[in-house]
């Protein structure tokens, strides 16, 4: 164990393993007091079955102890098996994670009533439980004093001051910690119940028998009797039937028969016992001064002023994320992977067949694939953890809620849409800031709509080739096209994200209640500890899964390897070579030879591309191309563009170096014209438009939106799946993108053909 | 939800949504039942308790109000569940 500051251990040690849980309304300090807890040596993982995070780690100073941060909550009544996970926690009801021995609550100073609302809930769950009141600084400058003895004595519990931030106060919590785990008692409830509510209380017991092992824990009962169409609730009359709902619907009847109805009991009870007791132990200035945080607020959320401070701060997120990361992004793939690759191939280190492209294309072109996000979401993250821990998320979810009502979801979402127009990936993963999971789940799936970098390539492509240069209504044509593709995936989140929030995610989407923390300077190591999380575990979690699906699409390409084409390929570079040293031995002048090794040179390089396309023709993927052409083929693409689409499943960009290969490109098909050229040039090899065009105008930007629609990403999948905890998700958003992008693509190739 | 119709912005069915910037108010109740009423009591707005409407969004919606010490925003829509008598002007 590293000593980090000098904790007390004068205390005799925790004997055996024993967990104390962090729990805590969000903006109070919990995970600074976490990380000084554990020394920064938290480990983050997921809950199973929910998208909860699970962060636990070694108490520094005392042997054996296992801190468990629970998410941020300001209530345990449950209203989703998300929130659910703090309340199973506390009662030992999960079976990934032990019962805590104890229980911190993190409580703000300057904020105290709210905070204790919850630490009263938690006061019943049969755990000893330690009071850390943190930000004690924030209270003493707005003028709050603080009896913390009176505080204690009132609560029953040991009251900690902190100012976490500072580091001040953590070795006596640290202290308090283990006192509680050594001979620690469960507190008195704060606030006391009416007899009758105990009564009923207690006659749920045999009404919930089965319900996992032994009774029902007491707290559970309560809140399945006072939260209304809560989780708790939901859960029992799912395991035991209509019989559970019929009797706890009785026992509330009864309840408000005799005039403790359960709705906004809780409250009324539990703030009525708070302010009884912060009357006697804080006390506060009459007229609240005015602090730092309303003055910057009435700068940042100024109906004129703030605006402007938003975009303008959006647009450095957003540059950031799409400028910034790219010069990295293009290191990686260039110089370090690009490098690899051509030190490999280069001489053929690894004997130039299929181990070696395997290595090359399959291997460390999917690391790369993998690593070339690394960047965005590291400096992605960095601006996020800067925004949420400065305190300004929230007011830029104040601001944008109005407009992202629109579509049924929250001001929370706008961060991920935007993030999203760089990738996708970065996107989805910062929707875990979006507290609703009915929200969280349609900006995940409603986020990849958004024309990220990786579609770039594809516009390029298609525009260069089949677009004019022009105006139309002044302006360039082309620009106009690409900005066009941009907007569409805009205006189809709205009826998507709509129709979603109206059946698959249909139901209460909790209320946008929404604290607006106190302003503060984030911490740098916080920044970075949050930058190397989101990094790792994208790397590890998601980055296996796209290297596999990279390694699959490759074998599908290169078998069955036809032996014939190597050898055709063989004859014409030996061919090659003996026309060259005739024409050498015969040429008069230099430059006659300078010619004829050019000539030679672009013979061989002609028939190694038209290899190259001929081993993809002849691959599994080649006839799975051929097999799914009538699929395309209203649209107007033969099964090249079918083979290409199929390719393209790692990775949208891909289809670009695909289509190249396929149509015998040689070179590097991303910098080439020739590539457009080819696709003017294609014409359907069988058929009944035998010796026709593939692309016109209209096929062209049929291909086009159809990469903007669809969902060609196994990034983007990987990660939906990390976030979302099941793959049902990932599946439905590429099967309603792919649906989205074929009618698109359809629709377009239709329209365009009965305008021009 | 019952009786947050809304309605002149006086008389005895005034709801913290016709407040206006700067204006000060005692919660009187918070009506209906459901998620939404359950969230607004949880986080401090019960009967008794005062709110100052600090401020709206840009867009008129949502608005911010202090409450019990600290910054709370929400909806318009749903401000119409908490009833309120006018206490007066400035901070609370």
């Amino acid at each position: 164990m590293t000593a980090h500051e000098s904790a007390p251990v004068a205390t005799p040690p925790v004997t055996g393993l024993r967990t104390v849980a962090l729990l805590g309304n969000p903006n109070t300090g919990k995970t600074t007091i976490f990380n000084a807890l554990t020394g920064f040596r938290g480990r983050v993982a997921n809950y199973p079955g929910v998208t909860v995070e699970k962060k636990t780690g070694p108490l520094t100073g005392v042997e054996g102890v296992s801190v468990l941060d629970l998410p941020g909550t300001y209530s345990l009544a449950a209203r989703s098996p998300d929130e659910m996970v703090a309340v199973d926690v506390l009662l030992g009801r999960r079976p990934d994670t032990p019962r805590p021995d104890a229980v911190v609550v993190v409580v703000d100073a300057s904020n105290l009533e709210r905070n204790l609302y919850l630490a009263s809930q938690v006061f019943e769950a049969g755990l000893p439980v330690v009071l850390a009141l943190n930000m004690t600084d924030v209270a003493r400058a707005r003028g709050h004093e603080i009896d913390v003895a009176a505080l204690s004595a009132g609560l029953g519990v040991p009251v900690v001051p902190l100012a976490a931030n500072r580091g001040e106060g953590v070795p006596a919590l640290v202290a308090a910690i283990g006192a509680a785990l050594r001979e620690g008692l469960p507190p008195r409830p704060l606030a006391a119940f009416p007899s009758a509510f105990e009564a009923e209380v207690a006659a749920l017991v045999p009404v919930l028998r089965g319900l996992g092992t032994g009774d029902v824990p007491e707290v559970e009962r309560r809140r399945i009797l006072l939260d209304v169409g809560g989780a708790a609730e939901a859960r029992a009359v799912a395991a035991l039937g209509p019989p559970v709902a019929a009797a706890v619907a009785a026992a509330r009847a009864r309840l408000a028969a005799a005039g403790v109805a359960v709705e906004g009991l809780e409250a009324t009870l539990r703030y009525g016992a708070i302010g009884a007791l912060t009357e006697r132990a804080v006390r506060r200035p009459e007229v609240a001064p005015v602090t730092l945080t309303d003055r910057i607020d009435a700068v940042l959320t100024h109906r004129v002023v703030g605006s402007i401070a938003f975009l303008a701060l959006m647009t450095l997120v957003f540059l950031s994320i799409f400028s910034w990361a790219e010069p990295l992004m293009g290191f990686l793939e260039k110089e370090v992977f690009g490098r690899l690759q051509a030190f490999i191939e280069d001489g053929h280190k690894l004997g130039g067949g299929a181990f070696e492209n395997l290595v090359v294309t399959g291997i460390l072109g999917g690391v790369g694939g993998v690593l070339v996000f690394l960047p965005q979401i590291v400096i992605l993250f960095g601006f996020l953890a800067i925004l949420e821990d400065s305190g300004y998320m929230a007011r830029a979810a104040f601001l944008m809620d109005r407009l992202l009502r629109w579509c049924g979801l929250s001001g929370r979402s706008f961060i991920p849409m935007l993030s999203s127009f760089a990738c996708a990936v970065p996107g989805i993963m910062a929707a875990r800031t979006i507290e609703s999971r009915r929200d969280r789940i349609a900006t995940i799936l409603t986020a990849p709509l958004m024309s990220c970098s990786a579609r770039i390539p594809v516009y390029l492509l298609i525009v260069g080739a089949f677009v004019p240069p022009g105006r139309l209504l002044g302006i360039d044509q082309r620009a106009l096209l690409f900005a066009g593709m941009y907007l569409l995936g805009i205006v189809l989140v709205v009826p998507v994200a709509w129709i979603l929030k109206r059946t698959l995610l249909r139901g209460e989407s909790p209320p946008f209640l929404m604290e607006l923390p106190p302003y503060q300077m984030p911490k740098v190591r916080a920044v970075a500890q949050r930058m190397r999380s989101a990094g790792t575990a994208f790397v590890v979690r998601a980055g296996t899964l796209i290297l596999a699906t990279s390694v699959i699409v490759w074998a599908l390409s290169w078998f069955p390897r036809d032996a014939e084409v190597g050898r055709a390929r063989d004859a014409v570079v030996a061919e090659a070579g003996a026309s060259l040293e005739r024409a050498l031995a015969a040429a008069p002048t230099d430059e006659a030879r300078d010619a004829a090794r050019t000539a030679a040179a672009a013979a061989v390089e002609e028939a190694e591309a038209h290899a190259a396309g001929e081993f993809m023709r002849r691959s599994a993927l080649g006839r799975m191309g051929r097999a799914v052409e009538p699929v395309f083929e209203p649209i107007g693409w033969d099964w090249k563009v079918a083979v290409a689409v199929i390719a393209s499943f790692p990775a949208r960009e891909v289809v670009v170096g695909t289509l190249g290969v396929l149509y015998d490109v040689s070179g590097d098909p991303e910098e080439s014209t020739t590539l457009r050229d080819r696709l003017k040039a294609a014409r359907w090899e069988d058929g009944p438009r035998r010796g026709q065009p593939v692309f016109d105008l209209g096929s062209a930007l049929a291909l086009m939106v159809f990469f903007a629609l669809c969902l060609q990403c196994v990034s983007t999948l990987a990660v939906m799946r990390k976030e979302t905890g099941t793959w049902g998700w990932p599946v439905f958003a590429f099967v309603y993108m792919t649906t989205l992008a074929y009618l698109g693509a359809w629709l377009t190739a239709v329209v365009t053909r009965a305008l021009s | 939800m019952t009786g947050a119709a809304g309605g002149p912005a006086a008389g005895p069915a005034l709801t913290l949504a016709e407040l206006r910037k700067g204006e000060r108010a005692r919660i009187e109740a918070v009506e209906g039942a459901g998620a939404l009423v359950q969230r607004l009591l949880e986080m401090g707005l019960t009967a008794g308790t005062q709110v100052a409407v600090v401020r709206f969004a840009p867009l008129g919606d949502p608005m911010e109000v202090r409450v019990r010490g600290y910054l709370l925003s929400l909806r318009v829509a749903d401000a119409r569940s908490v009833r309120v008598t006018r206490i007066g002007q400035g901070p609370a």
